[in-house]
């Protein structure tokens, strides 16, 4: 059998003198649809962070191995062309950057990595009509500067646009959901469902179980304070819905 | 005696008395020009400028119309600045611009100045825009070795004309470059004055603005870069002298190695420019923790029904945005260009004309 797409052993993760990650363990095999979900502040969006480079995380224990090669060794730009993308829960605004020169560029050092031809800004046009058909974003927003007065939105939908063009072998969406409405999301889902084959693994980090109805994941995690604390099928997020956390997070004993 | 000699005689008094600028001046605090006072350049003189496309004469002073002799001299200020003064007094020839009333021309008039020999040269424009003209000049500095740019240009906006003027500086990394861009605007009129700084090792730029009638309209916008030791100075001057004017001036400047820049911007608003409405914005982006940049927005205010609004920040690349270019595979030099180009890019899309936006593009980063 082949090595698992991603394979994260033991992570612990630091920053500003506090160990957000403490010990996470998750195997993600080719094809596979991983949800994980937990309260806020458990250290979700910080293990999509470090998967992507970002580098204000001290990385103090662990390995993470992507295609069996190590994954901590490589800059965020090198993990991008080796093919994995993060949706941002937050995608940044870059005011007099047009978004077609961002996403050629970007496309272009990916291509060049996997030894392909650059586009030139007709064939990427046509491209970019092709890919914006399948998530449904509008070419005028393409047309604009890099997110930049974007509403929460179409900023969600950018990233998702950016997603079927990019081609990545493993997508994290960080809390992609949060603040769409449901037209929105299932847009946005729709366009990430489209995307998804046999070949790609897919972390979606959420909060609420919503996302999952239109992104049915094949396995569920629970996170709580820096560690993954369950772990099951797709009913597992229903039960989360119902119950909530309480039964990881401590509850205070009464309420005054 | 004719106009000229006399304003040579006048303005040589005047240089005499006051002597270069030291940083115990409140104008020149941050800008040290002993270096151009001690190399004691030659003075080569600047001769013959002839041509001209339609609807506009270009000549020297001696062949130009009376009526724009007439405005030689008699708006920028030979007491307020030593520099012009010097100017004003070494000057051979001027270029003189004088555009037709009711004129229209498309095609932009191009002044280039190069210097190739250790001198001093003071190149000397005078642009007359007739009532209801419309034109665009380009001044272009360039040049080899070390020398001294002195450049005055005087633009003289009659009623309801329309100026787009672009400064281009290119100098030698080892010339100093002085310069003061001196703008008279009549009712109506709308000027529009860049200043595009790359070159020079010393660099000091004087742009000031009469908005001297009802309803004129002047736009000053500026983007400077620096590298290694240089220091750029910007000066700005925008004074509202009279109801209803509008200004508005955008300034960006990036700073890489040890270099350093100034921006000052002031605007003064006189008692009479009731409805003034005045913006400014200056940024600056630090490449290097060792570059330095001093800006200060200094306002004016006489009048009491007025909107003047000012805005100045100094930072770096943003992180996040840097992250987020890497993270879609852009490698770590090429994303900081982008941003780079971005933010250079608020002043470059401001650029009407095509192939000079294009050109000034590649010459970032």
């Amino acid at each position: 059998m082949s090595a698992p797409l991603l394979e994260i052993r033991n992570l612990h993760a630091w920053i500003a003198g506090k160990e957000i990650l403490r010990g996470i363990n998750l195997t993600i095999n080719a094809g596979e649809v991983h949800a994980i979900m937990g309260p806020n502040g458990s250290g979700k969006s910080t293990l999509a962070q470090v998967l992507a480079g970002r580098d204000i995380y001290e990385i103090t224990e662990g390995e993470v191995s992507y295609k069996g090669s190590n994954l901590l060794e490589l800059a965020p730009e090198d993990r991008a062309r080796e093919g994995i993308f993060l949706a941002f829960q937050y995608p940044v605004e870059i005011a007099g950057m047009s978004n077609m020169y961002f996403l050629r560029t970007a496309l272009n050092s990916i291509r060049k990595h996997r030894g392909e031809e650059p586009l030139d800004a007709f064939d990427f046009l046509d491209l970019v009509k092709e890919k914006s058909q399948l998530v449904g974003i509008s070419q005028e927003l393409l047309k604009r500067q890099v997110n930049a007065g974007f509403s929460g939105g179409e900023k969600k939908r950018n990233e998702i646009f950016q997603l079927a063009l990019l081609e990545p072998r493993l997508a994290i969406l960080d809390e992609t959901d949060s603040g769409l409405d449901i037209d929105a999301l299932k847009a946005v889902a729709g366009g990430v469902n489209a995307t998804h084959s046999g070949e790609r693994g897919l972390l979606v980090v959420t909060h609420y179980q919503r996302l999952l109805n239109y992104i049915v994941p094949d396995f569920v995690h629970v996170m709580h304070a820096g560690r993954i604390v369950e772990s099951g099928g797709k009913d597992l997020a229903l039960r989360l819905e119902e119950k909530g956390y309480s039964d990881w997070v401590e509850e205070p004993v009464a309420r005054v | 005696m004719n106009r000229v000699e006399e304003l040579r005689r006048e303005a040589a008094a005047a240089f005499a008395a006051a002597g270069y600028p030291t940083t115990k001046w409140e104008d020149w605090q941050y800008t040290n020009v002993a270096p151009i006072a001690k190399a004691e350049f030659e003075n080569r003189p600047i001769r013959g400028a002839t041509g001209g496309v339609d609807g506009v004469r270009i000549s020297g002073w001696r062949d130009a119309s009376g009526a724009a002799l007439a405005k030689l001299g008699r708006y920028a200020s030979i007491s307020a600045n030593p520099f012009v003064a010097l100017n004003t007094a070494r000057f051979e020839d001027a270029v003189v611009v004088e555009v037709e009333p009711g004129a229209v021309v498309s095609e932009p008039v191009r002044i280039a100045f190069h210097s190739d020999s250790p001198a001093a040269v003071h190149p000397r424009i005078l642009v007359v825009a007739g009532r209801n003209s419309q034109a665009s000049i380009v001044e272009q500095f360039t040049g080899a070795g070390r020398y001294f740019t002195n450049a005055v240009t005087e633009i003289v906006a009659d009623e309801n004309a329309i100026v787009e003027h672009y400064k281009v500086q290119q100098e030698s990394a080892e010339a100093y470059h002085v310069g003061t861009v001196q703008i008279h605007l009549a009712r109506n009129s709308n000027v529009t004055t860049f200043s595009l700084s790359f070159g020079g090792l010393l660099v000091r730029n004087d742009i000031n603005a009469v908005l001297d009638d009802d309803n004129a309209e002047c736009t000053m916008n500026g983007l400077f870069l620096t590298h290694g030791d240089q220091h750029v100075d910007h000066h700005t001057l925008l004074d509202h002298a009279k109801p209803y004017c509008r200004s508005r001036e955008l300034y960006r400047g990036i700073l890489s190695d040890s270099s350093t820049g100034v921006f000052n911007g002031k605007v003064i608003v006189r008692q009479d420019a009731q409805k003034t409405d005045a913006i400014q914005s200056n940024k600056n982006l630090l490449l290097s923790k060792d570059a330095t940049i001093n800006t200060k927005p200094q306002l004016e205010i006489w009048a009491d029904d007025v909107r003047c609004t000012h805005g100045a920040t100094v930072g770096q690349l943003d992180e996040e945005a840097l992250f987020y270019l890497r993270s879609r595979g852009v490698e770590s030099g090429a994303a900081r260009a982008m941003l780079t180009h971005a933010f250079a890019g608020d002043v470059l899309e401001l650029i009407k004309l095509a192939s000079l936006r294009t050109r000034l593009e590649e010459l970032i980063v």
